[in-house]
């Protein structure tokens, strides 16, 4: 892959120039690339420049994952960064995130992992208050799912369209 | 992520996010339903992908993927049908042509619609579990294009017919056909299969069916091969081009059944070109092709072994029973080295030294020679006579490879027993008459043939060779105790172990006076080192070197047998002598006297004695004189008669009976060993044990080991069971 650079504009006209191979790891930007833009400027209306900065972020931190084997410290430092990262945002942000990497489809494994970890020691009210859902969603949200999430279900979970219906 | 103080957190939605509006569902479509049109119209340049995206993504996030999903099948739906009309529509060459632009660009319209669907992929479809969108394209394809009725057949009767062209010879468009070919394979492998692998094995089927035919008519063993060999590489070939890699495999197998399989028989047996001619006239190349071909099919190399077996058999029994060629048992052997030689190299030239045709080699050889009872003899008269001179001049290496061919054939004998007789009598006349070529090459056999039976083959010919060496120190210490001896006539004794040496008779014979002297000279000499032993002369195996003065003076030295060397010293004090006086002066029987006077008067170049009369044969009323006339080129001449050569009829039949003799203590010896371990044995058993235990010696004869076994009983060394008769017993 060629060392260039491409240009990420947000919906609120923020640009960040980045290497190619750092914003290949937003899985839509391959496509991107190739069906739409040969300029390489890519606009992003789903996502605000604050979140699009801390994607960026992410995905240059990440961007040597598949390749060397990394040390068991490096390993270790990486996911700490991780975590760190997770934390550090508010809950708006936070959801807001959350879809961006959806949209974008990327970051997902971490996200995800994220909201497991959040909910995974909670009851059903516990998460419903730390969320901030109102009974009346209750129908927006099955219960079931709910159950799931709970019971930690990796799968149901992983898949970003459950996880999100929390959200909608 | 840190504990949340806030509470009722509301979310903001997007701000372009309209909630569930009716109509936003049809808008979006309907923005997509245009897109994917422009897309398969090759007009895609003016579309955002991030917008349509972006919108697919809207639909699917707001539960309208079902939606999304359907409208996108009936779309690519409509478009395919379009398409296959189209495609039907071309004329002649440019259907395949057609078809395959169509499946480029519906491939490439598909790879972008999977980019803008990919949230769908990933989220809707895997949730409902449907077929994702790439294959779901592929399927529509299958489903609109390819099985359309009007397309199905057409486009597979195309392929076929390409093929048919390009096996008869013409040059077709290789890339098409891949490309076309590999459609089927992305659709899927039950679709390769059944849409075209299936037919297309079934067309070449029937093509080499008829193919065949008409060659094996045409053609002879040789060049069928050669054309059968040239369509399986042209197959090959095929596949690598425009195939399934998977279907190289199943064509090979029809080829190899239509042009092989079911010709083997007639191609193997085939007059003039077949198995047997190109076996004997050494068809490397043809045997080789033919070996590669038929071992693809099953018994192929059966075949081809069998009939090699049956002709090597019957190659081999004309051999070794025609009279003509048992005439020189040196050429006869000769005979069976090359004809053993000749083969092993078409074994390992063209068939790769497959150890099962080695197998039939050698039991074939195996069984013929064994079918010419004096084949034992014969091979050790070929020994003889390479040993005596037929090695001069070759190198150590090439003397080893001639002994390990010999070896070989001594392996098929069945009676070598017989072959150890005739051995020790050959190698007795070498020794004797100082006759070898080489030590080295006598001793590297008996290691061979001690390797080859164990040592109690052999222990008796190496005592042959240590008796040689003995009489030469007894030679040594004889006149070095007898120094007044130095003149006169040289004495060489050699002092046989009787075990050792074949068994002869003593011939009478009266020695000169000269000689007799000396002989007994020895003789208390010897006995005095060694009392208790008994000395015989062996006047029929030894030879004599005199030095004759003919009449104009000529001076010659004469080498002759013992008993010439009798009859000629008469002459010192005769110049004339009848038979009869000198079979009474000399006392040597009759055949032999005869046999020896025949070489001294009889041999043109070696008349050393005139007979009258001057026939052929001697006659007990003829009368001899020295040929004062005599000449010969040679200072030395040499007149014995002490080479080895094949038996006569009455001495064969000796030969063979002592054998038989022999054989008799062997068997016995082998019963008893038996029953010592076994105690009680039934009669078919005795007789199977001992004939496995006398296998590498011969083959021993049932009748015979039965009248062993009651000669052993009489003996009391068995007996007969009381209830069962055909059980024995040993008894202690």
């Amino acid at each position: 892959m060629s060392s260039n650079k491409i240009v990420l504009t947000s919906s609120d006209g923020e640009s960040h120039e980045v290497e190619e191979v750092v914003a290949r790891k937003l899985k839509i930007v391959g496509p991107m690339i190739e069906n739409d833009c040969p300029d390489k400027a890519i606009i992003l209306q789903n996502v605000t420049g604050k979140i699009l900065a801390l994607v960026i972020e992410y995905c240059k931190k990440h961007v040597d994952d598949d390749q060397v084997d990394a040390s068991e410290e490096a390993k270790k430092k990486l996911k700490d960064w991780d975590e760190e990262f997770m934390k550090s945002p508010d809950l708006e942000t936070f959801v807001k995130l959350m879809q961006a990497s959806n949209y974008l489809n990327g970051l997902l494994g971490l996200t995800c992992q994220s909201v497991e970890d959040s909910i995974k020691d909670k009851s059903v009210e516990e998460i419903r208050e730390s969320f901030g859902l109102e009974n009346e969603e209750e129908e927006a949200i099955p219960r079931n799912t709910l159950e799931l999430l709970k019971t930690q279900d990796l799968r149901c979970f992983l898949n970003p369209n459950n996880c999100f219906r929390f959200f909608l | 992520m840190s504990n949340q103080k806030k509470r009722n957190f509301q979310i903001e939605a997007f701000k372009h996010r309209v909630v569930v509006d009716p109509k936003y569902a049809d808008k979006t479509w309907q923005i997509l339903e245009r897109a994917i049109h422009q897309i398969y119209n090759q007009d895609a340049s003016g579309l955002s992908f991030e917008e349509l995206y972006r919108n697919a993504y809207n639909m699917v996030l707001h539960k309208f993927g079902e939606k999304l999903y359907s409208g996108f099948i009936a779309t690519m739906t409509a478009h395919l049908k379009e398409k296959s009309k189209l495609i039907e529509a071309a004329q002649g060459g440019s259907f395949l042509e057609e078809l395959n632009k169509k499946w480029n660009e519906h491939n490439k319209a598909l790879e972008m619609i999977r980019d803008i669907l990919m949230y769908m992929d990933r989220t809707y479809i895997e949730s409902t579990k449907k077929t994702h969108v790439h294959p779901m394209g592929l399927n529509l394809w299958r489903d609109n294009v390819v099985h359309f009725p009007k397309i199905h057949t057409r486009l597979l009767n195309t392929l076929l017919d390409l093929v048919q062209k390009e096996r008869t010879g013409e040059v077709i468009d290789r890339g098409l056909m891949r490309n076309v070919i590999k459609m089927f394979m992305d659709l899927g492998e039950s679709v390769y299969q059944e849409d075209f692998e299936k037919p297309f094995l079934e067309a070449s089927s029937e093509f080499y069916k008829v193919e065949s035919q008409e060659f094996i008519e045409s053609c002879d063993c040789g060049d069928y091969l050669k054309k059968a060999e040239k369509r399986l590489t042209e197959e090959i070939d095929r596949v690598a081009h425009y195939l399934d890699p998977k279907s190289e495999e199943k064509i090979t197998s029809v080829v190899e059944k239509e042009m092989i399989a079911n010709h083997m028989q007639r191609l193997v047996h085939m007059e003039n070109s077949g198995l047997v001619n190109m076996l004997l006239n050494d068809k490397y190349e043809d045997l080789g092709r033919m070996y590669n071909l038929f071992r693809r099919v099953t018994n192929g190399l059966l075949t081809v072994r069998d009939v090699m077996t049956s002709h090597l058999r019957e190659m081999g029994k004309q051999l070794v029973t025609d009279p003509e060629k048992s005439k020189d048992p040196v050429e006869y052997v000769q005979r069976l080295l090359d004809e053993r030689d000749k083969y092993d190299k078409v074994i390992n030239t063209a068939f790769g030294n497959d150890k099962t045709f080695q197998n039939a080699l050698n039991s074939s050889f195996e069984y013929f020679i064994n079918l010419n009872a004096r084949s034992p003899e014969f091979i050790s008269l070929f020994v003889d006579d390479k040993l005596r001179k037929g090695l001069k001049g070759i190198t150590d290496v090439d003397v080893e490879v001639i002994l390990d061919k010999v070896m070989m054939l001594f392996r098929y004998l069945q009676e070598k027993d017989v072959f150890e007789k005739y051995y020790k009598q050959h190698l007795a006349k070498r020794l004797l008459s100082g006759k070898t070529v080489s030590d080295d090459a006598e001793r590297s056999l008996i290691v061979k043939l001690k390797t080859e039976c164990g040592y109690q083959f052999t222990s008796k010919l190496e005592g042959m060779f240590t008796d040689m060496k003995t009489s030469e120190d007894t030679m040594r210490g004889f006149y070095g105790s007898h120094p007044e001896l130095s003149e006169g006539p040289t004495l060489i004794v050699q002092v046989l172990t009787t075990g050792s040496w074949p068994t002869q008779p003593a011939v009478p014979c009266n020695l000169p006076a000269e000689v007799s002297v000396l002989c007994e000279k020895f003789r208390s000499y010897y006995l005095g080192t060694h009392t208790g032993r008994r000395l015989s002369w062996q006047t029929n195996m030894g030879t004599a070197d005199i030095k004759a003065v003919f009449g104009k003076g000529q001076k010659h030295e004469l080498n002759v047998s013992t008993f010439q060397m009798c009859v000629l010293m008469l002459f010192n004090n005769s110049d004339r002598l009848s038979y009869k006086e000198i079979e009474q002066a000399t006392e040597i029987p009759a055949p032999d006297l005869k046999r020896c006077l025949q070489s001294l008067a009889c041999v043109k170049g070696k008349n050393v004695i005139k007979k009258e009369p001057m026939s052929k044969d001697i006659g007990e009323e003829d009368s001899f004189f020295v040929n004062d006339k005599f000449t010969s080129k040679f200072y030395k001449v040499k007149i014995g008669t002490v080479v080895a050569q094949k038996e006569t009829e009455p001495e064969k039949q000796e030969t063979r009976q002592r054998v038989e003799e022999d054989r008799k203590p062997q068997i016995e010896a082998a019963i008893v060993r038996i029953m010592k371990s076994r105690k009680i044995l039934d009669h078919n058993n005795i007789i199977a044990e001992v004939t496995k235990q006398l296998q590498p010696r011969f083959l021993a004869n049932p009748t015979e080991i039965k009248k062993r076994i009651e000669s052993l009983i009489e003996r009391d060394f068995l007996e007969r069971d009381s209830t069962d008769r055909k059980l024995y017993r040993y008894l202690a």
